[in-house]
């Protein structure tokens, strides 16, 4: 037996209550720090079987009894209730209905609302780029301040488009004619 | 001697009365504790009809170790009799859930511990007991007279001193499995653990338990 084996036994007798063996006996003799830990664990022992074998007293039961009495429902039908919703299967059923519910519920979310919010993301990232292009000195800068992101998006142009458009109606303000020029890449098409 | 006479018949009466009187009481309290199971299923039978002296009697009967078990894991009185109210609350609402081919008891004691456990995380508070203390409760209740009962609160400066300061699992693995003297397979019932995670939480717990024993005796010698 070696000193390694010892902390596991030491535990089984402390906590298990259970005898030590001639093996371990005879390691007793030879080894004096297993020896001193040995001594601590039949201590330890006496307090581990103190706490088991003294058990803590119910103070009046009587009282106690009168108080759980009160506190359970009076009515037969409300205990049956009580006890129909505590049918494991039964909640279990309810439980799946309501997650299947709320599975359905954010699908038709996502169908409703994710489409859309999609085409705006993609229309942002495009203005984003377009946006990267143009110096912060040139001619452009003054437009884009005074044009929202929103007005650039619904029109659906470039900025080399809107180039144009300032250049045709010099005097007017850009922002009306972007609102009134709606997707001139079609309108150039046709 | 015409003196003695009298005297010596009273006494004898009085030896025989409390004879008479203990049978009756160790009768009694036996057949209290331990329902046979048949009875005991039709108690239980008569308790899903909704009767509630049948519910009377299983309260009766098993307030007692509902009331150790929530002791043990809380450490406290007050908090252990309202635990054993709100736990057979339950079992009157649940008694509809419960499997008459299972035993009766590890389904009531896994009540009362998952009540115990959310009481103890209401509580919120790790209770660290001065070892000085523990070390003295300790003294106190191992030179009491055999037969008396343990005072409550020396007990649960003992039980906390030495658990008290144990995650959660980890001290309701201990209670049950080295208070309460469970076998490995009821904590796993019980506690709703894998074996692995019973083994693994009982070794870290008695490791915490251990080196706190040690500091306890310690102390216990610096005290005489």
């Amino acid at each position: 037996m070696n000193c390694s084996d010892i902390p596991e036994i030491l535990d089984r007798m402390i906590f298990e209550d259970v005898p030590a063996d001639a093996g371990f006996m005879q390691h007793m003799h030879t080894c004096a720090s297993c020896a001193q830990a040995y001594a601590e664990a039949l201590k330890a022992r006496e307090v581990m079987n103190l706490v088991r074998s003294s058990e803590p007293v119910l103070p009046n039961p009587g009282e106690l009894t009168g108080k759980i009495m009160a506190a359970v429902p009076d009515s037969p039908s409300a205990h049956i209730m009580a006890g129909i919703s505590a049918r494991p299967e039964h909640t279990f059923r309810v439980a799946l209905l309501l997650t299947r519910l709320l599975a359905a519920a954010s699908v038709a979310l996502f169908l409703l609302f994710g489409y859309e919010q999609i085409g705006i993301v993609i229309k942002i990232s495009t203005l984003e780029k377009q946006c990267a292009e143009i110096k912060p000195d040139s001619r452009y800068s003054d437009l884009l301040q005074q044009a929202s992101i929103l007005n650039i998006s619904e029109a659906g142009i470039s900025f080399s488009e809107l180039e144009r458009l300032l250049h045709n109606r010099k005097g007017r303000n850009p922002l009306s004619a972007l609102s009134t020029s709606k997707k001139p890449n079609q309108r150039n098409q046709k | 001697m015409v003196m003695d006479f009298p005297f010596s018949v009273t006494r004898h009466v009085s030896y025989v009365t409390f004879l008479l009187f203990r049978t009756f009481t160790v009768y009694t309290s036996e057949a209290t504790h331990t329902m046979m199971p048949e009875n005991l299923q039709e108690t239980i039978g008569s308790i899903r009809k909704g009767d509630r002296t049948a519910f009377k009697k299983l309260v009766e009967m098993y307030q007692q170790p509902a009331f150790r078990l929530a002791f043990r894991i809380l450490g406290n009185e007050e908090e252990a009799k309202d635990t054993v109210q709100d736990s057979f609350i339950k079992i009157w609402q649940k008694i509809g859930s419960y499997d008459s081919s299972r035993e009766f008891i590890p389904w009531m004691y896994r009540i009362v511990a998952n009540t115990a456990a959310d009481r103890l995380r209401s509580m919120r508070r790790h209770v660290m007991v001065p070892i000085d203390l523990v070390a003295e409760k300790r003294m106190t209740l191992q030179q009491r007279d055999q037969g008396t009962p343990a005072d409550n609160h020396d007990l649960a400066v003992l039980i906390t001193g030495l658990a008290g300061m144990l995650p959660e699992k980890q001290k309701m693995v201990f209670i049950l499995r080295d208070v309460e003297g469970m076998s490995s397979e009821e904590v796993e019932t019980i506690t709703e653990l894998t074996a692995d995670a019973v083994k693994s939480n009982l070794y870290h717990a008695r490791k915490s338990v251990r080196e706190r024993l040690f500091k306890i005796l310690e102390k216990e010698r610096s005290i005489k």
